[in-house]
């Protein structure tokens, strides 16, 4: 064996370690000096963006959170979002259909302080935490046809009577928009419940998997517009002025994801060289 | 137990609350019918809330069943899940989930363990693609080559540099991947509707469990 084939082949069959402590040195590097790399803003998320931005002063806005586990891709829009239906003086009514909703939304809350504190919005007036709704899909047909009926009381306990922020909510019909934060396809549960028989206005706020399942729905208009991933969030505080976590991390999305293409092409190349080294066809 | 009651009956519901909903969300139906169609949502959602107590119970009955028996390699962890599990439902249920115990043990443990499990995937989609996102064949240079440009769209530094590689890669996501899912959707759908189908017709008897008399 001649050894510029012995080096292909240790190249080929590279420790998974190596490439485990390379990708953790790329994503570490801009956490340690910020890089500053360009950013581009997706149209979906433009147009999302816009949608919120032209909602009306006292709109309500059903906010269904998403679960924790993703609050690294995630977590940042979510935050941003709210800020900037604060901002727009809209109501949020945060809730989710996952078991750590409430949790979730607490943590939107807490890292939002500053901001709620400036605005002067007021719990239970502005925003408020409705919690977990247990049964999927059945849960988001509930909340569409008796909002009341199925949000009881806030997660806190307080009966929805004593919230001002629920009066007049009889149905999905009385959203304004409906801003599903999705790890998976929660957005066709309101396709199906609030869109189709509603007509309320639908964006979706995805993970990056999550994308291919939301572009059928995108096409057929049932979501209005979407934004996924970091790259959404960081687009989002970018247009909000609102830089946050999003921005911060995207330099760490880059180098990240040029790694990976890195590691692709170079495994091609290393398998054209050894194809060629043999004689054979690709 | 006569078959009546342990087959038809059971279908016979089923088929009445389904007709039920599709006659609720495709007709103009009287109040009544609309008020006793959102009663069953309902149900469906204190139903859903009741199976999160079957997983609690099933949880536990798992792990002391692998406990008492000192199952290999496994009891220590059932052990510590029951631990853990206690703790946190105790200070849950004393305190409520908003005391700062239970919002520490959620935020620093929980949390923490979620976001680093999904993280950990991201390692081994680099670390597979290495070895397996390869132009073997014309038909996986045919997926390798779109794939690249998904990433590529995904990579703000990239983009920047050469802002088509946004165009090519939103094109490929709304015409080809877009296609592709509609495609799965319409025939889930399909599939959804035949099964609902054969259930309200009685063909379809899985959900009633195993029907042969012992």
């Amino acid at each position: 064996m001649s050894e510029s084939t012995s080096l292909i082949e240790k190249l080929e069959n590279i420790d998974k370690r190596v490439i485990y402590w390379l990708l953790i040195t790329f994503m570490a590097i801009p956490f340690i000096s910020p890089i500053g790399l360009p950013v581009t803003i997706a149209t979906t998320t433009r147009e999302s963006f816009n949608i919120v931005d032209n909602l009306n002063e006292g709109d309500v806005v059903a906010f269904n959170v998403v679960s924790t586990a993703v609050w690294g891709e995630l977590g940042p829009s979510q935050v941003v979002i709210f800020k900037h239906l604060l901002q727009k003086k809209c109501k949020v009514v945060m809730y989710g259909i996952v078991m750590d909703a409430p949790m979730g939304i607490k943590l939107i809350i807490e890292n939002s302080k500053s901001f709620i504190d400036e605005v002067g919005a007021e719990y239970g007036v502005d925003y408020v935490n409705m919690g977990y709704f247990a049964g999927m899909e059945t849960a988001i047909a509930s909340l569409a046809v008796d909002t009341p009926g199925t949000m009881k009381a806030s997660f806190e306990g307080t009966p929805i009577s004593q919230l001002p922020i629920m009066e007049g909510i009889e149905n999905a019909g009385d959203f304004a928009l409906v801003i599903d934060f999705d790890s998976e396809d929660q957005f066709v549960f309101y396709a199906r419940h609030w869109i189709s028989n509603y007509d309320v206005e639908q964006i979706v706020i995805g993970t990056g998997w999550a994308e291919p399942a939301i572009i059928p729905y995108w096409n057929a208009g049932m979501v209005k517009s979407f934004a996924t991933g970091l790259n959404g969030g960081a687009g989002w505080e970018i247009l909000a002025k609102m830089k946050g976590e999003a921005v911060i991390g995207l330099d760490a999305i880059s180098t990240s994801h040029l790694f990976f293409l890195f590691v692709v092409l170079f495994g091609n190349l290393i398998h054209f060289i050894k194809r060629s080294k043999k004689g054979g066809s690709v | 137990m006569s078959s009546l009651l342990r087959r038809e009956v059971p279908i016979a519901i089923c088929a009445i609350v389904a007709l039920l909903m599709i006659f609720d969300n495709f007709f103009m139906v009287p109040a009544s019918i609309h008020a006793l169609s959102t009663e069953f949502k309902y149900w469906g959602t204190i139903l859903a809330a009741f199976t999160l107590l079957l997983g609690i119970i099933t949880v536990v009955r798992v792990n002391i069943y692998h406990i008492s028996r000192k199952t290999d390699d496994r009891w220590v962890f059932a052990l510590w899940s029951m631990i853990v599990f206690s703790i946190s439902s105790i200070i849950g249920l004393l305190w409520t989930p908003d005391h700062p115990a239970y919002l520490w043990l959620y935020d620093n443990i929980l949390m923490a363990l979620w976001i680093a499990m999904l993280a950990t995937t991201g390692f081994f989609i680099t670390s597979a693609a290495y070895r397996a996102f390869r132009a073997h064949t014309k038909e996986a240079a045919l997926l390798l080559i779109p794939g690249l440009f998904v990433v590529a769209k995904n990579t703000p530094a990239l983009v920047a540099i050469w802002p088509p590689f946004l165009t090519i890669g939103d094109w490929i996501m709304a015409v080809g991947v877009g296609g592709g899912t509609r495609g799965l959707v319409i025939g889930a759908a399909i599939g959804t509707i035949a099964t609902g189908l054969r259930t309200i017709l009685g063909y379809e008897t899985g959900y009633l469990g195993k029907l042969k008399e012992k």
